[in-house]
């Protein structure tokens, strides 16, 4: 058994390592006899390799007592070597693997060597590490297996690399599956608006096969309208890119909000009054600002056809004020509302707070309308009560900041 | 011949009212399952169902447990009519007549009407 007395050399080596009790815990592993002076010199020289090891190495008998501890074992578990020789190797055990060293001394016992075993070891503070084990049996002159040599490594760097791995994988297999989900909405609301101009453009057909040239002209304007739809579906989808690029810019110019929000109510009339909602405008004459036209229309067409959309065939009220800082748009509608819980996640890309087999949608309008407003230097929110409806509130400056999303 | 249409998208129901007028069929609209079910309280009921899936209010599947407690109203052929994958797959799960996935080809949906409408 070797027990470090002193420090170590500059070079890292003990300067005296003792031999305590007569017993080489490398015994067995030492197939060469050399001569006194040459077995002397072979102990200190293997000494030295032990305490110079990074490792911990400890040396045990069968009974799990411990019979050598080097510096690596004092730098990884925190005891000396004067505290831990003659004490139980059981000390570094957590109670949660107290079963471990029962399995691996019986394997010693049976001369077995346990190779990369991974387990979690006991600092002298308490605090666990986890540890690769290698542990060979010790034998006597005679081959009897008087006890064992462990090798521990501290795996710490190694599980913690595994873990962010981890993380990273399970984060890009999420994004994967967001990402196949999102193809799989998108694909769904494409063929609807392609459902309806397949029939329109078949209807138009018979029409004018039919000599009903006034009745295939009606169809050809519903059929404009769903390639409108099917055109601002795409860009929507291309909006993702652009914003999550950093590529969506602002095209600035004077915008009356108040007319912006009439034209809007005008073309979602109709739509409106079919799902029973009528839609009320409050605005001042003009509230003009320099505003990105088309994004805004962008905004308020989301924020006025989720009112129909969710507003549960009740009135929509729209209102535009304005003060010294800028414009304010609110669309309040009396539908199904919004739970807390949902209102923190909606203007989040992907989320939605309805039901899928309800309401379809790709689950980007609000996403999109935040990242406008907040391009504007605006802000968006909404206050809702589920079962009474939702109220939506952009505020703008006057003049954008001309930030890009 | 009579056709119910249920679906919540204005534009389909429109597209397919004008194609199944023109080629003869007296077609009642529902932009949900509620409405559905109110529409087939009244009058004669059609012969066949064509029933979208995703609505507001009621749902196909709800619309079709409903329609599937009623004896009168079980008998109606029922044709799925979704943009949803699999499609067979939800006219298994609701015991109807067949499942069409959107977009569907014109002369499709006329055959397929055709085949379910005695």
């Amino acid at each position: 058994m070797y027990r470090r007395v002193g420090g170590s050399s500059p070079r890292g080596v003990p300067e005296k390592v003792s031999p305590v009790a007569g017993q080489s815990p490398f015994t067995g592993e030492t197939e060469s006899v050399p001569g006194p002076g040459q077995a002397e010199n072979e102990l200190f020289r293997l000494a030295a390799i032990v305490e110079s090891s990074e490792d911990a190495i400890i040396s045990k008998n069968l009974e799990g007592i411990v019979t050598s501890w080097n510096a690596g074992a004092e730098r990884l578990f925190g005891y000396t070597a004067e505290e831990m020789v003659g004490t139980p190797i059981s000390r570094l055990m957590p109670p949660e693997h107290r079963q471990d060293m029962a399995e691996i001394l019986s394997r010693i016992r049976r001369g077995e060597r346990v190779e990369h075993f991974e387990s979690v070891r006991m600092k002298k503070s308490g605090e666990r590490v986890p540890v690769s084990l290698s542990v060979s049996p010790i034998r006597d002159a005679t081959g009897r297996i008087i006890g064992a040599a462990k090798i521990a490594r501290d795996i710490s760097e190694q599980k913690n690399h595994l873990a962010e791995r981890e993380r990273l994988y399970g984060e890009a297999q999420e994004a994967a599956r967001m990402r196949e989900e999102f193809l799989s909405v998108a694909g769904h609301e494409m063929r609807t608006p392609l459902t309806s101009l397949q029939f329109q453009l078949h209807t138009v057909q018979k029409r004018l096969e039919a000599a009903q040239p006034e009745k295939a002209m009606e169809t050809l304007a519903r059929a404009r309208a769903q390639l409108e739809r099917l055109a601002s579906l795409t860009e929507e989808l291309l909006d993702v890119t652009r914003i999550t690029s950093g590529r969506m810019t602002l095209e600035l110019e004077e915008v009356d909000l108040a007319q912006l929000v009439g034209e809007t109510a005008e073309r979602l009339r109709e739509g409106g009054a079919r799902a029973g909602c009528a839609l009320t405008i409050e605005a001042p004459s003009s509230a003009t600002g320099v505003w990105d036209r088309s994004r805004l229309d962008q905004v308020v067409t989301n924020l006025l056809s989720n009112a129909v959309k969710f507003g549960g065939g009740n009135p929509i009220t729209v209102r535009v004020a304005s003060d010294t800082s800028g414009a304010k748009l609110t669309v309040s509608d009396q539908g199904i509302g919004i739970s807390a819980a949902d209102q923190s996640r909606i203007f989040e890309r992907f989320e939605r707070a309805v039901s899928k087999q309800s309401y379809g949608g790709l689950g980007l309008g609000l996403w999109i309308s935040r990242q406008i407003v907040e391009a504007h230097g605006g802000r968006i929110r909404v206050e809702s009560t589920p079962g009474l409806g939702s109220t939506f509130e952009v505020t703008l400056p006057w003049t954008a900041m001309e930030m890009t999303a | 011949m009579k056709v119910l249409v249920v679906d919540d998208d204005y534009a389909v129901l429109d597209a397919m009212k004008d194609i199944l007028e023109d080629e003869g069929y007296e077609v009642s609209v529902a932009a949900n399952g509620l409405e559905a079910l109110k529409e087939l309280s009244r009058g004669t009921p059609p012969n066949v169902i064509l029933l979208d899936l995703m609505m507001p209010v009621m749902n196909g599947w709800e619309f079709r447990q409903k329609q599937l407690e009623d004896d009168g109203l079980a008998a109606i052929p029922t044709i799925i009519v979704t943009a949803a994958n699999k499609p067979e797959v939800s006219a298994a799960e609701l015991q109807a007549a067949t499942a069409i996935r959107k977009p569907i080809a014109p002369d499709t949906l006329l055959k397929t009407v055709q085949q379910y409408c005695r």
